[in-house]
């Protein structure tokens, strides 16, 4: 038997406390003088040696209750030696196979030293009594339950993986190893990897603590300093007179100063280089401009990638890939979004005239249930988004929104009749919204003339001029059943007042887009706008006339979304995408949506059907970061996710022990409980 | 009812107590007694005629003068003169252990005393000889049988003296008794008779074999009968000086079965002797040892 924090065992010298407790402090006896004293002797012979005897049991209790709290708080546990018949030792090999691990600096190939390290670890173990797990951080297992032979053999299916690295699947099954394990069998797990922040970050996101026998890791590329510099994200700013202007997001992730030339290019044109000089861990913006006029069509797909040359330790991240989509034809891509089928109808059908007319704008409907899922990527290929009122779908999507106006979207909201009074407040506290309604007036309002275009017109994103010709649709002849009053910012412009405290139409500006607020259902149930030209007027003032300019560009364990533009493509269930290595990959097509569940290989995927569509896949950030951390964190973090089961924290390459030792706590609380009972009781009894 | 209160009041040895005055402790329990009980069946026992008065309900017919009736038609009882007629030993026991008292009591000996001094002046307004002995291993004072009235004044100064000293020995007490008392009597013992059963028999059967009438008051405190302490307490011996360190509340009931065993060895004892017996609790009326005293002193008529 052995104990974890041997030191405890000296609070065991409080047994003295009971023992001169019995020696000193005994009973206090009122003195009486009495007569009979003859037949108390008699009646006192009976039950005093009783009396000593329990006294005696309760010291008794009391010192070996003390003595194994003591004996509790230090840990006990018993070395049992191991059935040499049956014990296993059960490893867990865990390979980083992460981007970061195909850095290769001088002579020194991080990936190389990775497979000899694990082979070693493997051939050194006892081959009689071992079993292999053989984990990758991105890939999962590669084997399980396997002999040396066999876990060797699984080198060869090693491969870089793309995704990000996670730790959860380890821990599951490392779990349910526990579980199943035989009581001799002992569990090692030996960890090879360069230990980057990104490992750090996925071994800190672990909340559970497990106990092995063996914690044991390798540290890979410690001495050398790789350079690294990462495209780590890349957008259009706009694009404008043929010039596509880019912006990309340049970082160090290695552990030297670098300095590289950075380059946008588009099919065959190029923007100018750029120098660019980094410290470790130092990041930069840098602007490219691509002059692409003459070889864009509506719709078409423009492949760009961003260069870093020349190549350094680590090539993967050098260039960053993202698919441009311009649309010169002023087309426009516009949801209207509802609570149900019917609620869009109305509002779809006047749109349909209204572009009908003025172009090949294309317009969706989505219901707020279908639109829920994968929200984000579904606002990113609209151009302006209409909501048949503010209700509960939009609480916790302010944020989204929000980025989606500053984008350059525009969203309009109309007033229905239901109403989610929390969820204007977030929308509202956020900008989302140009005005929060606050209360329902349900009495008949005629709306006045427009006469504040002056404060219409310090909105650069309003066009006054569309402002003004809407305005002859004599808005102020129509008549509001219900409307809501409703509060507003000074950034706000507020246009045909219906009283002082309720306005038809409120507009405010957010960077590049706009957010709107029309104070009238789609439906009639407030008025008869939606019915008359005048609403499609105003949704077309609303929407604007500029380009849009989309990009495409997914991070390698990301769902790739593309969208299906064609109406054959929409009428689908699959479609084909081929990815870098040209393999073809059936896409779900969904909701006007080609969406291909991750991870992807790095590079370039794009549509097997015309028109083609491109998306940029990319390192998932902080993957290709090779930033080390220092070894003493190291042991910090596998020491507070990992205990060792005789309480010791190690963590170092020795072999598993063929004892094993286990825990006596409980057993040790329940006689402790049962004495005290114990205890209790008898000292009732003298009591008595 | 008011009467009957008052003297029960007047019995009371905790209110007797805070009399100084022996002599009026003996009154006031006397008079208290007689007050609350018919007059006629106590008045006198003696042969010379005194006087006659109205027959009352309860009295004896043996008293009534059948001749008056012939001669009147009238119902009369004769009435006595008194005179001395029996010698009364009286042995107050004074040892040690007779000045026990429980909180708010008056000890054995004080209780045994009022006792002592009320029968004495009962007795001596009957015209009886009274003789008071106090004892504890031997016969510490002897007073001598008389009838006079100024008898009383010297059996109580006596009294007042005593103070508790020495062990019992009752065995010795009443063989020295005995061979003192050359007339027979009635013996009243007051003792808490703590000494050996044996040797109480043996010392009593002497006196039954002298003729004596023996009345024995067995005086104990209520905390000897029950023995209802709290708390640990270490009891010492106030004649032998033992100790005895105990949870009264844990022994309680085998002690209370002792003391019971030892109180029924006692009355057996007194059983076979045709002695009367009587166990008085300190906290009880004087009037029950009072009471069986007359009862005897009646049987002897």
């Amino acid at each position: 038997m052995g104990f974890t924090q041997i030191i405890f065992l000296l609070a065991s010298a409080a047994i003295a406390g009971p023992i001169l407790a019995h020696l000193f402090n005994r009973a206090k006896f009122r003195r009486v003088p009495f007569t009979m004293v003859q037949f108390l002797q008699l009646t006192q012979k009976q039950t005093q040696s009783r009396r000593r005897l329990r006294e005696f049991l309760i010291l008794l209790l009391r010192c070996t209750i003390i003595l194994l709290i003591a004996v509790l708080f230090a840990g006990p546990v018993m070395k049992k030696q191991a059935d040499v018949e049956s014990w296993r030792q059960i490893h867990y090999l865990v390979l980083d196979d992460s981007v970061s691990m195909l850095c290769k600096e001088g002579g020194y190939d991080f990936w190389q030293q990775m497979e000899t390290a694990g082979k070693k670890y493997i051939k050194n173990c006892d081959p009689a009594r071992s079993v292999f797990n053989v984990y990758t951080m991105t890939g999962g297992f590669l084997g399980k339950n396997m002999t040396a032979p066999a876990a060797l053999h699984t080198f060869d299916q090693l491969k870089p993986g793309t995704g990000a690295s996670k730790m959860n699947g380890l821990i599951a099954d490392i779990n349910k190893t526990i579980e199943h394990k035989g009581g001799d069998d002992t569990l090692g797990i030996h960890i090879v990897s360069d230990f980057t922040p990104m490992f750090a970050d996925v071994l800190g996101q672990q909340s559970q603590q497990i106990s092995v026998d063996s914690i044991t890791y390798q540290v890979i590329g410690k001495d050398v300093e790789p350079d690294n510099l990462a495209v780590t994200d890349a957008h259009v700013v706009r694009y404008s007179e043929g010039i596509l202007t880019l912006s990309a997001r340049v970082a160090n992730y290695g552990r030297a100063v670098s300095t590289k030339l950075i380059q946008a290019r588009a099919w065959k044109h190029k923007s100018q280089e750029h120098v660019i000089k980094l410290g470790p861990s130092d990041s930069a913006q840098q602007l490219l401009e691509v002059e692409i006029e003459g070889d864009i069509e509506a719709g078409d797909f423009i492949p760009v990638e961003i260069h870093l040359t020349p190549d350094d330790s680590l090539s993967l991240d050098n260039v960053y890939r993202f698919a441009v989509v311009v649309n010169p034809d002023q087309q426009k891509n516009i949801l209207v979004a509802g609570e149900t089928e019917s609620e869009l109808f109305l509002i779809n059908k006047a749109l349909e005239s209204l572009y009908g007319r003025s172009g090949d704008h294309l317009i969706h409907t989505l219901t707020y249930s279908d639109f829920s899922n994968s929200f984000s990527r579904k606002l990113d290929m609209f151009d302006a988004v209409i909501f048949a009122s503010v209700n509960s779908f939009h609480e916790n999507k302010s944020k989204a929104l929000k980025s989606f106006i500053e984008r350059g979207g525009d969203l309009i909201f109309f007033a229905g009749g239901e109403f989610d009074k929390s969820a204007a407040e977030e929308l509202f506290s956020q900008g989302v919204i140009a005005a929060c309604p606050e209360r329902l007036e349900e009495r008949i309002a005629h709306i006045k003339p427009l006469n504040n275009l002056a404060a219409g017109s310090n909105l650069s994103n309003i066009d006054t001029e569309l402002l003004s010709v809407v305005d002859q649709y004599k808005v102020d002849q129509a008549a509001m059943w219900s409307y809501y009053n409703c509060r507003y910012s000074v950034n706000t412009a507020a246009f045909w007042e219906i009283t002082p405290q309720a306005n038809l139409l409120y507009v405010k500006a957010c960077r590049n887009g706009k957010s709107s607020f029309v104070n009238t259902s789609i439906d009639d149930s407030f008025s008869a706008l939606t019915k008359s030209p005048v609403i499609l007027s105003i949704c077309e003032l609303l929407i604007g006339t500029e380009n849009k300019v989309f990009s495409f560009d997914f991070a390698s364990d990301e769902s790739v979304v593309l969208p299906a533009f064609t109406s054959e493509m929409q009428w689908q269930e699959q479609s084909w995408l081929i990815d870098q290595d040209d393999k073809k990959i059936l896409a779900e097509v969904s909701e006007g949506c080609i969406v291909c569940p991750g991870p992807h290989s790095i590079g370039w995927i794009k549509s097997v059907s015309e028109p083609i569509c491109y998306g940029g896949i990319n390192a998932v950030d902080g993957e290709t970061n090779l930033m080390q951390i220092p070894e003493n964190q190291i042991t910090k973090l596998t020491e507070r996710h990992f205990t060792l089961n005789d309480g010791t924290q190690k963590s170092s390459s020795t072999g598993l022990s063929k004892s094993q030792n286990a825990r006596l706590d409980k057993y040790l609380i329940v006689l402790i409980l049962i004495l005290i009972f114990a205890d209790s009781a008898i000292a009732n009894r003298i009591k008595r | 009812m008011k009467g009957r209160q008052k003297h029960v009041n007047y019995l009371d040895p905790v209110l007797l107590s805070r009399l100084d005055n022996m002599e009026l402790v003996a009154r006031c329990a006397v008079e208290g007694f007689f007050s609350g009980l018919h007059p006629s069946p106590f008045h006198g026992f003696s042969v010379e005629y005194s006087d006659h008065r109205a027959y009352q309900y309860g009295d004896e017919l043996k008293y009534l003068d059948w001749k008056m009736y012939g001669r009147s038609d009238k119902l009369y009882i004769k009435q006595f003169q008194q005179e001395t007629n029996v010698n009364v030993y009286m042995l107050l026991d004074s040892s040690k252990s007779m000045s026990f008292a429980d909180e708010g009591c008056v000890s054995k000996l004080d209780y045994g005393s009022y006792l002592t001094a009320a029968m004495c002046y009962m007795m001596l307004k009957q015209n009886d000889s009274v003789s008071l002995t106090l004892f504890d291993e031997n016969i510490r004072q002897w007073i001598p049988p008389r009838s006079r009235s100024t008898h009383l004044h010297q059996i109580l100064k006596v009294l007042n003296a005593n103070k508790p000293q020495g062990r019992t020995n009752l065995a010795s007490v009443l063989h020295d008794l005995a061979e003192r008392t050359n007339r027979r009597g009635v013996v009243v013992l007051i003792s808490d008779l703590l000494d050996d059963v044996e040797d109480i028999k043996s010392g009593l059967a002497h006196l039954k074999y002298l003729k004596h009438d023996v009345v024995v008051f067995h005086t104990l405190d209520r905390q000897e009968i029950n023995l209802d302490y709290e708390d640990q307490i270490q009891f010492e011996d106030l004649e032998s000086g033992e100790i005895a360190r105990v949870f009264p509340k844990s022994i309680q009931k085998t002690y209370r079965e002792n003391v019971q065993r030892y109180l029924d060895e006692v009355q057996a004892v007194t059983g076979v002797n045709e002695i009367g017996y009587v166990l008085l609790n300190t906290s009880e009326s004087l009037s029950k040892a009072l009471l069986a005293y007359l009862n005897l002193r009646n049987k002897m008529r």
